[in-house]
C-alpha cells in the first residue's frame, strides 16, 4: 500500500500542524481502475481523496450514498463536496467511533494530525499520480528565494502541472529552507508549467514548459519592495486624498482588511451557513482578494504612498458574499449584496467575481440598481478569450477586460508569462497587451491595469495579483475620481438616469488602443 | 449543495412558513437559513437521493426548489495555460 510518507517525504508529515479532525475516505476510483470492488476498497484507508471520475459514475453513487448516510445519522458531521474530492469533517462533540457505528463498512481514518498536510499535498489527480508514482519515481526540489539576498521563503505555494488538459499535477508548500520537494513519476519526463506564488510581499513566478529533468529548480523572486512598479502605476495616474471624495463604493466580495489602508465605512455579512464564529464579520475571508480589490479602489497608501488606490478618498462599503477561505459565492448572497449597497446609499458597485451561467436574482438586482442610480462594474473573467462572463455580460454593467504594460514586468513573473501579442503602445505605456487569461466579446466595455498589480493584503501588507479582477476595480476607482469631481453628477437623484450619466461620462473618457473592441471596449482610460 | 427554496411565504406569516418548512425536512439532516432579505437557504447533503427526497417533502407543502449558481474569482493560471496551449497548436 502507498502512503503519505512515501509519497510526498517524512520532512513533510513532521512538519505537519494539528487541525479540525478530518476524514479523508478512500479512492474508488483508484479501486476502480485496479479492478475492486467499493468493498474492498471501503477497508482500503489510504490518504487519499474520494475523487470523481466520469468512468465511475456508479462507484462515485455508491460512495456519495455511503457518506450521505453518515452524514443523516449523525447530522454532526460536515460533508464538503469539491470538484474533485469529498472530505469530511467531524464537528465538536462527535467522535470518530460515532462515525464508524454509523458506517461500519466506511472505515474512515483519522487524519487529525495529517490535515494541514493533506492541504499541502492536494494534487488536481492525486490517483494518477500516485498509481504512477508505483511504478517508480524521482524528486524534484523546488528552490525559491529571495532574488538579491538568496534568503530562502518558507510558505510559499508551488504547483508544478504535468498536464493541465488531463488535471495532473502537484501542489506543496516550501519548507524552511526555501524547498519543495515533488516527487515526479518516472513516466513524465516533461511538464507544463511551475508557479511560485509566495501569499504576499513578492511577485509570482511561472515557468512555462520548464526543464524538469535535473534534480533541483531554483526561482529567485523579486520582492516587491525591490521592484514597486507596477501595471496600475505605470498607465494610470496615481490618487490624491481627496479623489473619490463624497463616492460611496460597494465591495461585493471576500471582505475587506485589516489592513491601515483601508478605512471600512460600512457594509455587512451576507453569506449563510457559515460557522458563528466567523459569521457577522465583513473582514477578509482569509482568501486576500476583496482586500486587494478594495485597494485599487480606494487604498489610502499609509503604510506606502507608493501603492494608493485610485480613489482614497472614497467610502468604502464592504458586502461578504464569500464565505471563510472561499473563491465563490452564491448567487442570493450576490443579489443581496447588492440590495444592500442599494439601500446604504452606494453609487458605484465592484463585482470582482462570476460565473458562466445567468442568475435571475442577480439579474433583477442589478436592473434594480441601474434603475436606481448605482453603477455596476464587473470582471470579464479569466478564462482567455472565452465569452464574458456573467454578470458583466449583463446589458448596462461596465465589463472590464484586464491590459498588462510589458517594459515594468520582472521577467519569469506569472504576469509576464501572461503576455501575448498583439501589444500595442497606450497612453502613458509603449507596449501595452491584454492578458492573455482575459475574455473576450462584444459586451467588453474597457480595458484596465489588471496584469501585474500592486494592492493591500490583509494585515499590513502588499501582494501581486493578476486578473480582470483587479482591472474591474481599476474602472471603479477611475469613475469614483471622475465622480467626485462633477459635483452636478453626484447630486443627481438617484435614478436611471443618473447611471446613465455616470456610465456615458465613464465611456466617453476612454481612449483606443488598437486591440479591437472585442478586447478592450471603448479603450483605456487613463 | 445549497438550494433555493421558493416562494419563501406559503402560510401566513414568515415564522409559519418557517414551521412548515423545518416539518417538511425533519430527520433529512439538512440545514435552513432564511437571509436578511427573507429568501429561503438550504444546506443539504450531497446526492441525487436525498434531494429528490426533498423536492418531494417541499411540494407536499407547497414549497419548489433549485440550485444556487455560484460565481467565483477564478485563478489567471488556467486562463495563462489555456493562451499557451494554444499558442503551441
Amino acid at each position: 500500500m502507498l502512503n503519505l510518507a512515501d509519497v510526498y517525504g517524512a520532512e513533510y508529515l513532521q512538519a505537519m500542524q494539528p487541525g479540525p479532525e478530518t476524514v479523508v475516505v478512500p479512492s474508488p476510483e483508484n479501486a476502480f481502475n485496479q479492478g475492486q470492488s467499493f468493498d474492498a476498497l471501503k477497508a482500503f484507508g489510504q490518504f487519499v481523496q474520494f475523487a470523481e471520475a466520469s468512468s465511475a459514475p456508479g462507484m462515485i453513487a455508491a460512495a456519495s450514498g455511503a457518506l450521505s448516510e453518515v452524514v443523516r445519522s449523525t447530522r454532526r458531521v460536515k460533508l464538503r463536496r469539491n470538484r474533485r474530492s469529498v472530505v469530511m469533517q467531524l464537528n465538536e462533540g462527535i467522535a470518530m467511533s460515532d462515525i464508524r457505528a454509523a458506517q461500519p463498512g466506511l472505515a474512515p481514518r483519522s487524519v487529525k494530525t495529517l490535515w494541514a498536510a493533506w492541504l499541502r499535498v492536494q494534487v488536481f489527480d492525486m490517483q494518477g499520480t500516485l498509481g504512477l508514482l508505483a511504478n517508480g519515481h524521482r524528486t524534484i526540489d523546488i528552490v525559491v528565494r529571495e532574488a538579491g539576498t538568496n534568503t530562502p521563503l518558507q510558505g510559499v505555494y508551488v504547483q508544478l502541472i504535468y498536464s493541465r488538459a488531463q488535471d495532473l499535477g502537484v501542489e506543496v508548500y516550501t519548507d524552511a529552507f526555501g524547498k519543495a520537494r515533488i516527487f515526479v513519476p518516472a513516466a513524465f519526463q516533461k511538464a507544463e508549467a511551475i508557479a511560485v506564488q509566495p501569499l504576499h510581499s513578492y511577485w509570482p513566478m511561472m515557468q512555462l514548459d520548464p526543464d524538469i529533468s535535473g534534480a533541483t529548480i531554483t526561482f529567485d523572486v523579486q520582492s516587491i519592495a525591490a521592484h514597486p512598479a507596477d501595471t496600475l502605476r505605470t498607465v494610470l495616474s496615481p490618487g490624491t486624498p481627496t479623489d473619490g471624495v463624497g463616492v460611496r463604493i460597494a465591495i461585493v466580495d471576500g471582505g475587506i482588511g485589516p489592513h491601515p489602508d483601508l478605512v471600512v465605512a460600512g457594509g455587512a455579512n451576507v453569506t449563510s451557513f457559515e460557522d458563528p464564529a466567523d459569521a457577522g464579520s465583513h473582514l477578509d475571508n482569509g482568501f486576500g482578494h476583496g482586500t486587494h480589490v478594495a485597494g485599487i479602489v480606494a487604498g489610502r497608501g499609509i503604510t506606502d504612498p507608493r501603492f494608493a488606490g485610485l480613489a482614497p478618498g472614497a467610502e468604502l462599503y464592504s458586502y461578504r458574499v464569500m464565505t471563510k477561505g472561499k473563491r465563490g459565492a452564491d448567487d442570493v448572497a450576490v443579489a443581496e449584496a447588492i440590495d444592500l449597497a442599494i439601500e446604504q446609499g452606494c453609487h458605484l458597485i465592484n463585482l470582482s467575481l462570476g460565473g458562466s451561467s445567468a442568475s435571475r436574482e442577480v439579474s433583477d438586482a442589478v436592473l434594480n440598481a441601474l434603475a436606481r442610480g448605482v453603477v455596476v462594474i464587473a470582471a470579464a473573467g479569466n478564462g482567455s478569450r472565452k465569452p464574458v462572463e456573467f454578470p458583466a455580460s449583463l446589458p448596462g454593467v461596465i465589463a472590464v477586460s484586464a491590459l498588462g504594460e510589458e517594459s515594468i514586468l520582472p521577467p519569469g513573473s506569472m504576469a509576464a508569462a501572461a503576455r501575448v501579442p498583439p501589444i500595442k503602445p497606450g497612453p502613458n505605456c509603449p507596449t501595452a497587451f491584454i492578458g492573455a487569461f482575459s475574455n473576450a466579446g462584444p459586451e467588453i466595455d474597457l480595458t484596465a491595469p489588471g496584469v501585474g498589480v500592486i494592492s493591500t493584503y490583509p494585515n499590513g501588507t502588499y501582494a501581486v495579483s493578476d486578473g480582470t479582477s483587479m482591472a474591474a476595480p481599476a474602472i471603479t476607482g477611475l469613475a469614483a475620481r471622475a465622480l467626485s469631481k462633477n459635483s452636478a453628477l453626484l447630486s443627481m437623484p438617484p435614478t436611471q438616469a443618473r447611471s446613465d450619466a455616470i456610465t456615458h461620462l465613464v465611456l466617453t473618457s476612454a481612449t483606443k488602443c488598437g486591440f479591437g473592441p472585442n478586447l478592450e471596449g471603448k479603450g483605456l482610460l487613463a | 449543495m445549497k438550494l433555493k427554496v421558493f416562494p419563501a411565504l406559503v402560510a401566513g406569516t414568515e415564522a409559519d412558513s418557517m414551521a412548515a418548512l423545518e416539518t417538511a425536512l425533519a430527520g433529512l439532516g439538512v440545514r435552513v437559513a432564511r437571509t436578511a432579505r427573507g429568501r429561503i437557504l438550504l444546506d443539504a447533503p450531497e446526492g441525487e437521493e436525498i434531494q429528490k427526497q426533498i423536492r418531494e417533502r417541499l411540494g407536499q407543502h407547497g414549497f419548489g426548489l433549485e440550485p444556487v449558481q455560484e460565481m467565483s474569482v477564478k485563478p489567471v493560471l488556467d486562463g495563462i495555460l489555456e493562451a499557451h496551449s494554444k499558442s503551441r497548436t
